[in-house]
């Protein structure tokens, strides 16, 4: 053992380049950690592909979509409501989901259209979280006319 | 010279019985993941179904337009009238169609049922056979309108 030292201390003397072959054993040390990095970061990305479900965000928009056009439908998004809006929203919705509302509404005179109201109905937006929006533009009726312009945006997550 | 070629074997050596584990490692994680890889497919490809369904039913009226006259004619099934609200002829029109029938038309490799239910969860209607100790199911629901009031449509494919 000694012997084998002694004889690779003698071939680092006679190159008299010692910084030199260290730098070669790094750069072997360095295609390994490399190699070892990416073999790592392909299982990470696997695993996370194998468990996470490609539909997810699909879900979330439809479901917010369906919420949207069933409260138009039943009349309560023009209603102003803010307990039956908010009531119908969390009946609508799958458990798990919030949501928020926005709904602007316009009229329209002189050529053009001047915000009457604007409402906030539902959860806080959270922070830190995927978010996703939808939106339904409504006419509200009034004496078989068109009274005003609304316009809903929602903006829904998974809790 | 002989002392000197004894390092190489030795790094050789060690080189061969990393890569000889990463190697083994790597094996092991593949089958490992095909498995997963496998099922998961097999879940997604029923989601997809049911996904795909659950949006034809409430998004459609069907073809032809007058496929209720004779259901078994159909080419596809739809219960809208329009976007979101469910024609309650149209669905007892799906309800009169043969298990069988249905399946073919609305292109099901596997078993299915449709239940529309109320949002407190009352049972409207059921078409096709429920899930009953099945290995494996998914189901998807949408919400619309029948009658005025919001419904549940719940679209569920399994396997037995």
């Amino acid at each position: 053992m000694e012997a084998q030292l002694m004889s690779r201390c003698r071939s680092m003397k006679i190159s008299g380049r010692t910084m030199q072959r260290g730098f070669v054993f790094s750069i072997d040390a360095t295609l390994s950690a490399f190699l070892l990095m990416l073999v790592l970061a392909t299982t990470v990305l696997l695993s996370v592909q194998a468990t996470g479900d490609p539909y997810e965000k699909l879900q979330v928009v439809r479901a917010g979509k369906d919420a949207l056009v069933v409260l138009d439908r039943q009349g309560i998004l023009s209603s102003g409501n803010a307990t039956m809006v908010e009531a119908a929203l969390n009946a609508t919705l799958p458990k798990g989901i919030g949501a928020h509302i926005s709904i602007s509404t316009y009229q329209y005179a002189n050529g053009t259209f001047g915000i009457l109201d604007m409402d906030e109905y539902g959860e806080s937006v959270p922070e830190g979280k995927s978010i996703y929006g939808a939106s339904r533009n409504f006419v509200g009726i009034g004496n078989g006319q068109a009274a005003n312009y609304s316009s809903a945006r929602m903006w829904i997550w998974q809790k | 010279m002989a002392k000197k070629g004894q390092g190489v074997p030795i790094d050789f050596i060690m080189g061969l019985f990393i890569f000889l584990f990463m190697l083994a490692y790597f094996l092991v994680l593949w089958d490992n993941y095909s498995q997963r890889y496998v099922a998961k497919a097999s879940t997604i490809d029923m989601e997809t179904a049911a996904i795909g369904i659950a949006d034809q039913l409430v998004s459609t009226g069907g073809s032809p337009g007058n496929w209720t006259s004779a259901p078994l004619a159909a080419q596809s099934i739809g219960l809208a009238w329009r976007q979101n609200e469910i024609d309650p002829y149209r669905l007892s029109a799906l309800s009169s169609l043969p298990y069988a029938n249905a399946k073919k038309i609305l292109g099901v490799g596997r078993e299915f049922a449709i239940k529309i239910e109320t949002l407190d969860g009352g049972r409207l209607a059921t078409i096709g056979n429920e899930a009953y100790n099945s290995s494996k199911a998914v189901e998807v629901a949408r919400a619309a309108v029948m009658n005025g009031s919001a419904v549940n449509v719940k679209v569920q494919i399994y396997e037995n």
